[in-house]
């Protein structure tokens, strides 16, 4: 039993990966939670899709795929502004034509014949090999995200809160959207570097969702939503190490499952409650 | 004017114009709130307030005329706007009125907890400061938002129409306690749809897209004036000289 536990942490590979596993829960559980409260999981989707050309091109540059992957989600930020203001066209429709324009780019290069074999994997991530510089570079980011809303907290808090009366405390509304769009930009990129641009949401979105089910403050669902994530990649690795799966849909497949199980626990507790308050009443 | 020269000015507006696009929402308005003194602000929905109250904390600029306000300003809005769903206790919607004094990367520190912690007990709901804020009734609420403006230490509050859907004994407790902040030396203006509240106060505002009239209730609050306010949508109340608002919800 105990080998069970202690024959994968054996193994450098996966000593690597719980590495990333953890640098990924700790950006994307923080910031998954105001991705949550400002409402801007369709724009963590997009992002994470447009930088996949970036991160093609950096693979087959043989640089740190994170190094393609920053000029990548600028340039994609700049094209969606930029179409954005194109008379006539929503910002809806500006991001689906970017997005997907970015995306099929991205898919053109990584699937030539010419291409090295195994650059289909920055679709579903490579959690199990990242490089020196691939982790290096998650460390910074994800330190970066996380003193960012150490620092950020309480102005993040207010406008979530109330919007039209931040700017009265101090809190600009117009700062904090950009702010959450930046740190988004910096965590979809560690996130899609080990699970890929096709699951890197899922780690962000996922577990802020499932710490929303059974936390009543924004600090203790962030601290949840970051074990969680640490947690459920833990148990996705180790069923990717015993049953032979691809570790990160084993992750991705985790986290879902793990937002599943919290709310029928949580809609189990509260028919509990209203079955059990009728019958005391008549007592 | 009663000891006008004692009392301090804490806001006026000349000739005030303020708005969101090209046309001005409000025009016209020319008041002032002295320190002690409850302003009624009457109009109907749409008709400007929220906007006079709006250039009031210089969050719009004015399109004509003059906005002064001394000291600090804090706003109290309705709490449907704010997220009753959202995960913050009383005590963090209290110290949230520390951030204006902070720079942006630093935190509210112990000293600033207690400030609220104080500011909580002034308003009465000390005992619910770690419940959740949509938890709280409407009463405790508009109680916690005002402690958030005595933590930004704001000399002007602005209440946006404070009374709305709170019952009759929640609404004369929050009415003591506005005329207790008053007598500190406060000065409050009040969005209201009451009357008889207004009657009470020390001046009324009335405010359909322009400035209909200004002054002490007794001069100001005739059949003429609300007529104008309220453009015709007001009702006779049986057996008194008074008149009623149809668009208010009165309980």
């Amino acid at each position: 039993m105990i080998d069970f536990v202690t024959d994968p942490l054996g193994q450098e590979f996966i000593r690597r990966a719980l590495l990333e596993v953890g640098l990924i829960s700790l950006a994307s559980g923080a910031l998954g939670c105001w991705v949550v409260f400002y409402g801007v999981s369709y724009a963590a989707e997009s992002l994470s899709h447009a930088l996949f050309p970036g991160l093609v091109i950096a693979a087959l540059a043989g640089i740190p795929i994170l190094a393609g992957g920053i000029p990548g989600i600028a340039i994609a930020a700049l094209a969606i502004a930029m179409v954005g203001r194109v008379p006539g066209i929503g910002r809806d429709t500006a991001v689906a034509v970017v997005v997907t324009g970015f995306f099929g780019l991205g898919a053109l290069l990584a699937l030539s014949p010419d291409s090295p074999p195994g650059i289909q994997s920055l679709l579903f991530g490579d959690i199990l090999a990242p490089s020196d510089a691939d982790l290096r570079i998650a460390a910074i980011l994800a330190a970066g995200v996380v003193l960012s809303l150490v620092a950020l907290h309480w102005r993040l808090l207010a406008v979530a809160f109330d919007r039209t009366t931040a700017g009265s405390l101090g809190a600009s509304p117009a700062v904090a959207d950009v702010a959450v769009l930046v740190l988004l930009a910096g965590a979809v990129l560690v996130a899609a570097q080990g699970l890929g641009t096709l699951l890197a949401v899922a780690a962000l979105v996922g577990p802020a969702a499932t710490a929303r089910v059974f936390t009543h403050r924004i600090g203790s669902m962030m601290v949840a939503a970051s074990l969680l994530g640490i947690c459920t990649g833990l148990i996705g690795l180790y069923l990717s190490y015993y049953a032979g799966v691809a570790a990160g849909a084993a992750i991705a497949g985790c986290i879902v499952a793990a937002y599943l199980i919290a709310i029928i626990v949580s809609g189990l507790g509260s028919l509990r409650g209203r079955i059990a308050m009728p019958a005391g009443a008549t007592s | 004017m009663r000891s006008r020269a004692l009392a301090e000015v804490l806001a006026r507006t000349d000739g005030l114009a303020a708005g969101y696009g090209r046309v001005p929402a409000i025009e016209g308005v020319s008041f002032e709130v002295d320190s002690g003194q409850r302003v009624a602000l009457l109009g109907p929905n749409g008709g400007g307030k929220t906007t006079l109250l709006r250039a009031l904390l210089g969050e719009l600029r004015p399109m004509r005329g003059q906005v002064e306000v001394r000291g600090r300003a804090a706003t109290v809005p309705q709490t449907e706007r704010s997220r009753l769903d959202f995960p913050v206790s009383a005590l963090d919607v209290a110290l949230m009125g520390v951030l204006p004094r902070l720079p942006w990367w630093r935190r509210p520190g112990h000293a600033d907890r207690e400030a609220a912690r104080t500011a909580l007990e002034r308003v009465g709901v000390a005992d619910r400061a770690h419940d959740t804020f949509g938890d709280l009734s409407g009463g405790q609420r508009q109680r916690v938002l005002i402690a958030r403006g005595l933590v930004q230490d704001a000399q002007l509050l602005l209440l946006d129409e404070p009374f709305a859907g709170l019952d009759v004994p929640a609404a004369a407790s929050l009415e003591s306690l506005i005329a207790e902040l008053a007598s500190e030396g406060r000065g409050i203006v009040i969005a209201t749809h009451d009357l008889r509240q207004a009657r009470r106060w020390d001046s009324v505002l009335c405010l359909n897209k322009r400035q209909i009239a200004f002054g002490e209730p007794d001069d100001v609050l005739d059949r003429e004036v609300l007529e104008e306010t309220y453009a015709g949508a007001i009702i006779e109340i049986p057996g008194s000289d008074h008149v009623g608002v149809l668009p208010a919800h009165h309980h």
